[in-house]
């Protein structure tokens, strides 16, 4: 059996990223290419009335200004997938589409259905001829009254996600409980701002298509190409080598692809969108505003009775997205009595979408803050209370857990942190004029897994190649899976290439929902094993044989020059077991009496997350995205200016994620986990964990710290005057 | 008087005329890029305004200078003239690329160049680098995948006299000592000319660093009537102490940092956090002043410390008092042919306290600056507060100054300034902060202020 921590090897990819010689989408350059910028409407609501191009037109370099007014129908769009988990989602990827916007085709109709919407694009010889050409284009329009208010239109909220959850009698078990909690929380718009903004280059040769892009769902962008410009799948090669960041932004079709592509077809010339920091916050997916209703109710020991979880988030119109905030209400405590609802309020604002735990993040926030105001109500350690609630069985289904850790992520946590000093009195830890908090918060995360395959070749001189089309977009995919060939192989990692980002290649899913280890792993672990053993069967010998040396042996011996073996790796049918990772997180802050700003001065974050690949990576992605947890605690929140309609922080100047002087020390603590049942490598996904619970944590310790509840997101300082 | 600029990449010279001068150079290198290599992609183009550091690039612009980092997206080409430039792809896999990979500092890759090439530029004055230099070195570079530690730890790890300096590898520095005039773009080599084309061309922008004028040019394409630029006229350099510390207009944010250190420790904490190198590298002390913004990070002292400005014009030069050049939001006691050419920054011996509160650690525009002096002999023989971010220009506060003179000092009497003090703003509410937020610092900064220095 495999070692349950993997050895820290380095990145594969590390000398191309470090000498700036990785080439992400729009560094590719064809022939004769031209540049496309996008023209975004400026109402929330209404028509389009008319668009002036003649400015535009006779502008320098400008080649063509396209619109609803001279852009061919495409073909219907296929919707964005289902999550991992809900119904269809076993369907494979390549059946999928993703398409983001699929009640929106661009420039099929002169409708606008929020600010940002891409309306025409400007097609030049230069990317600053484009964008100079997009800045002349006039649009009127017809408004009509927008909806741009969640309170205000909170009545007309639907339950998109289909997500009504009940369990025993909550509302009755809450009434009569002794102590109980009931409060609203809220989390703002935020944005993924990855660092690379999202880009294609297109390319048509009569109607085969090309398309370089930063996605990290290829397969499904295949398809939706497929269908919306009407061609066979095969004829549309999708690469994507590099992504620079993604967080979920980066998994669907946005409109600037299709219109990227229906471009290049148009002006018959490749065409590369390069898109502006700016138009990322309107046509690429946001975590939406969140209001969420917790009430929890308990007996004087700290059991809980009864869990009501509720509320909404935004949505439009013209997408699928719901963001299920009550995932993780179902998942976290032993509770008899619950109900969770996640409705949608579908408003004139850009599409949402996924980002970084979509659900667990703001759902926990709301959580495991209602849960250490429950400790404080009934007189009790936040850790404490926890672990009287620590949930033995899936409280969803009642299934066993293929593997639960979270009692030893709460022990080694608390242990290294120093939890049992803390004095459980607001405001009674000082250090000079700062005050002091220690606060904690569980974290959790579902193990998905989708189909997946790959292939692997052994050439004669025992090298191998693996292919698999999946992504790598800063995890560590091709870094993780040589090593797993490589241990699978019995072979020195130095001898594996691992090809990838191509969708000629074996098709896999989306890289998102913390699924790429344990979907890809397990294609890779199955076509490495496949292989070992045909070449087992080739000379006639016991697998168990096969070392390092073997491969070259017996290929030469049979005068073979390669011999490969392809593997479909699909998750179980029905599942027997509740697969999910946990963690905790313990945070000390300190906050300046007369300019409350908080200061996030320590952290311990242990997690079990199943089997480790790598331990370099792992630490990384844990890493990055506590990083990005305290970015959500304090600094980020995309501002909604609701009589214009629009989105006003849009740039990295007001939009603040964390800088390294935000970041001091943060302990990670990886408790061992070894899981035969989740699937055949035992891993669990990491991506997202690191970031799930962090937000709470803070907004905890920032109460012990002051007396202050923030019960919404971000905890700025105005909360704390 | 030539009609072109010359600038060399990774040691290989290149010219630029005509519009192509206002192409930034981020743009340049990814779209364009030398005619030998084709376009240079390893610098990125984030945030198109100076705020991640993904672009940065290393300049000097003569051979006794050192590599030091700037931000491409905001430098347009007609400020490179006689300028070196390296780009990561000038680095040839060296002791910080290779503790970059070995400590695993780049996740998804995309902000790596940018961190690779401000963490060589450290290296190229010293062997080793402390923890605080390395934060402090890199807070204008942002990574959204790595949490950052990977990529301390690799900087910490290296040992710089493993690599080569890149200053001995780029060793020329592009010869270019006349002046250039691209239609109205005008880069003079004498004061004189500058304020004589100045008066020429009224409504002309001045452009030095660029920090600025920069983004305008990148975001809104601003073209202005006519551009000057000073960062060619040696006699703008000047950075030395006579009593006082005289600042030329060419004087960048970083060498004035570095020189107050021990002068002005103060101030020095203030331009500490006041932005990322690559942004000090690039602007000015002048620049500052000259933009006008009401939280200008300098101003406060500057006001309390009553620095003068020197205006040099058509008809030679006056000094007025910072205290009373701004006469509302970006309106200057400034007439249309004259330029900043020099500032005079007393060294203040009494107690000064300055404060920029943000609600980032670093890197952050200010909601609120404050700078507080008092002189004191027993009781509070004099005291000046100024205030930024509460008002269209940074203000001194009359009533509460006049308040605090001759009391003597408590919590007490501090508390009752605050109190004034907050009578005597009128904040807005921005994204930076509320109103309300912005009183109450108006009024907590005083108490503050005594709990520092009684303590």
């Amino acid at each position: 059996m495999m070692p349950p921590l993997g050895p820290p090897l380095d990145r594969v990819d590390g000398r191309k990223k470090v000498t700036g010689g990785a080439k992400f989408a729009a560094e590719h350059n064809l022939e004769n290419m031209a540049y496309a910028a996008m023209v975004m409407s400026t109402i929330p609501s209404g028509t389009i009335r008319s668009i002036d191009t003649a400015a535009a037109k006779r502008s320098t370099g400008v080649i063509a200004v396209i619109s609803h007014l001279n852009a061919p129908r495409l073909g219907p769009a296929p919707g964005q997938p289902p999550a991992a988990g809900q119904p269809g989602a076993a369907a494979p990827p390549q059946q999928q589409g993703n398409f983001a916007e699929p009640q929106l085709i661009p420039f099929s109709d002169n409708k606008v259905h929020y600010v940002g919407q891409r309306i025409a694009v400007v097609v030049a010889d230069t990317i600053e001829h484009a964008a100079r050409g997009a800045e002349l284009v006039k649009v009127t329009y017809d408004e009509t009254p927008a909806r741009l208010d969640m309170q205000q239109f909170r009545e007309q909220g639907v339950d998109r996600a289909k997500s009504l959850f009940t369990k025993g009698d909550a509302d009755a078990a809450f009434a009569s409980a002794s102590v109980k909690i009931d409060q609203i929380y809220r989390t703002p718009h935020e944005h993924h701002n990855p660092m690379e903004a999202h880009s294609i280059v297109a390319a048509w040769d009569g109607d085969h298509l090309t398309l370089y892009d930063s996605s990290q769902n290829i397969f499904a962008v295949q398809q939706t190409m497929s269908r919306l410009f009407g061609i066979p799948k095969e004829n549309v090669h999708i690469l994507s080598q590099f992504v620079g960041g993604a967080f979920g932004s980066k998994g669907s079709t946005w409109p600037h692809v299709v219109i990227g592509v229906l471009a290049a077809r148009m002006v018959n010339r490749p065409v590369k969108v390069f898109l502006t920091r700016k138009q990322l916050f309107f046509g690429n997916g946001h975590r939406p505003e969140t209001q969420q209703r917790v009430a929890l109710g308990a007996n004087p020991e700290g059991k809980l009775l009864a869990m009501i979880h509720e509320g909404m988030s935004q949505s439009n119109d013209v997408c699928t997205y719901a963001e299920r905030f009550v995932r993780p209400t179902k998942a976290i405590y032993a509770v008899d009595n619950m109900r969770a609802i996640n409705p949608i309020v579908s408003l004139n604002l850009p599409s949402p979408t996924y980002m970084r735990a979509p659900g667990e993040s703001p759902g926990m926030f709301a959580i495991e803050s209602a849960m250490d105001e429950l400790a404080y109500a009934l007189k009790m350690d936040p850790l404490q209370l926890r672990l009287v609630n620590h949930a033995d069985v899936n409280p969803e289904d009642g299934k066993p857990w293929s593997s639960k850790s979270l009692k030893e992520c709460y022990a080694q946590g608390a242990d290294k942190f120093g939890w049992s000093k803390r004095n459980p009195e607001p405001r009674s830890m000082k250090s000079g004029r700062d005050l002091i908090g220690w606060g904690m918060a569980s974290a959790t995360y579902p193990a998905h897994r989708s189909p997946a395959s790959a292939r692997a070749v052994v050439k004669s001189d025992g090298t191998v190649t693996i292919y698999t089309g999946t992504h790598e977009m800063g995890m560590g995919t091709a870094t993780v899976m040589s090593q797993l060939a490589a241990e699978t192989l019995g072979i020195p990692v130095e001898r594996v290439r691992f090809e990838y980002g191509d969708t000629t290649l074996p098709p896999t899913p989306i890289s998102a929902g913390s699924m790429t280890a344990a979907s890809v792993g397990s294609a890779v672990f199955g076509a490495c094993d496949a292989l070992k053993k045909r070449v087992a069967e080739i000379d006639g010998v016991d697998p168990a044989t096969i070392n390092a040396e073997s491969y070259h042996t017996i290929l030469s011996k049979h005068y073979l020059d390669d011999v490969e073996a392809r593997f479909d790796a699909k998750p179980p049918q029905q599942e027997p077991h509740a697969t999910q990772a946990f963690g905790a997180h313990f945070v000390e802050v300190a906050i300046d009496q007369d300019i409350p700003v908080v200061r996030v001065q320590r952290m311990v974050s242990a997690f079990a997350g199943g089997r480790i690949l790598n331990a370099k990576t792992a630490r990384s992605q844990y890493f990055g995205g506590i990083i990005q947890g305290i970015g959500m605690a304090l600094l980020e929140e995309t501002h909604f200016d609701k009589r214009l309609g629009t989105f006003t922080n849009v740039n990295f100047a007001e939009y603040m994620v964390p800088t390294n002087a935000d970041v001091r020390s943060i302990d990670i603590i990886m408790v061992p986990e070894e899981d035969h049942d989740v699937n055949p490598i035992g891993v669990k996904g990491i991506g997202e964990i690191g970031i799930v619970g962090v937000a709470p944590a803070i907004a905890n310790a920032v109460f012990h710290a002051t007396g202050k509840r923030v019960r919404d997101l971000p905890i700025t300082i105005e909360k704390l005057m | 008087m030539r009609d072109h600029v010359i600038f060399a990449i990774n040691g290989r010279e290149h010219r630029a005329g005509g519009r192509e001068i206002f192409t930034t150079l981020a743009n340049w290198l990814r779209y364009v890029g030398p005619a030998s290599a084709g376009p240079l992609t390893g610098t990125k183009i984030v945030c198109e305004e100076g705020d991640c550091g993904a672009c940065t690039v290393l300049i000097r612009r003569s051979a006794q200078e050192e590599f030091v980092p700037v931000n491409a997206c905001i430098l347009s080409l007609c400020q490179l003239d006689g300028a070196s430039i390296v780009t990561v792809e000038g680095i040839r896999m060296n002791a910080v690329q290779q503790s970059m990979i070995a400590h695993h500092g780049a996740q998804c890759g995309y902000c790596t160049p940018g961190f690779v090439v401000a963490m060589c530029g450290l290296f190229e004055t010293c062997d080793r680098v402390t923890d605080k230099q390395v934060r402090d070195g890199l807070t204008g570079n942002l990574c959204r995948c790595t949490g950052y530690e990977p990529i301390i730890k690799a900087a910490l790890a290296v040992d710089g006299k493993s690599m080569p300096k890149l200053r001995d590898v780029y060793r020329e520095v592009p010869s270019a000592r006349d002046a250039v005039r691209i239609d109205n773009f005008f880069a003079p080599t004498t004061i004189e000319d500058a304020v004589r084309f100045k008066s020429e061309n009224p409504g002309c922008t001045i452009l030095q660093g660029g920090t600025d004028v920069g983004v305008w040019i990148n975001k809104r394409h601003f073209t202005a009537p006519a551009m000057l630029f000073l960062g060619k006229i040696a006699g703008l350099s000047e950075l030395r102490e006579k009593n006082e510390i005289v600042v030329g207009a060419n004087v960048s944010l970083a060498a004035f940092e570095v020189f107050i250190r021990d002068r002005i420790p103060e101030l020095y904490g203030i331009l500490n956090i006041f932005g990322s190198p690559q942004i000090k590298y690039a602007g000015t002390l002048v620049g500052n002043i000259a933009n006008g913004s009401p939280i200008g990070d300098t101003l406060p002292y500057l006001f309390v410390a009553d620095a003068k400005l020197e205006l040099t014009g058509t008809g030679g030069t006056r000094t007025v008092a910072v205290n009373s050049f701004y006469r509302g939001y970006k309106q200057f006691d400034l007439r249309a042919d004259e330029i900043i050419t020099r500032v005079f920054v007393p060294i203040v011996k009494d107690t000064v306290k300055l404060y920029k509160v943000s609600r980032r650690k670093d890197l952050d525009i200010s909601a609120f600056t404050a700078a507080i002096r008092l002189r004191m002999n027993g009781r509070i023989e004099e005291a000046r507060i100024a205030y930024g971010g509460v008002a269209p220009t940074v203000i001194r506060l009359p009533k509460t100054e006049s308040f605090l003179k001759g009391k003597s000092p408590s919590l007490d009497v501090f508390e009752r300034a605050g109190e004034l003090a907050r009578s005597e703003v009128k904040p807005i509410s921005d994204v930076r902060g509320s109103a309300d937020y912005r009183l109450q610092l108006a009024e907590n900064i005083l108490s503050k202020f005594w709990h520092e220095v009684s303590a």
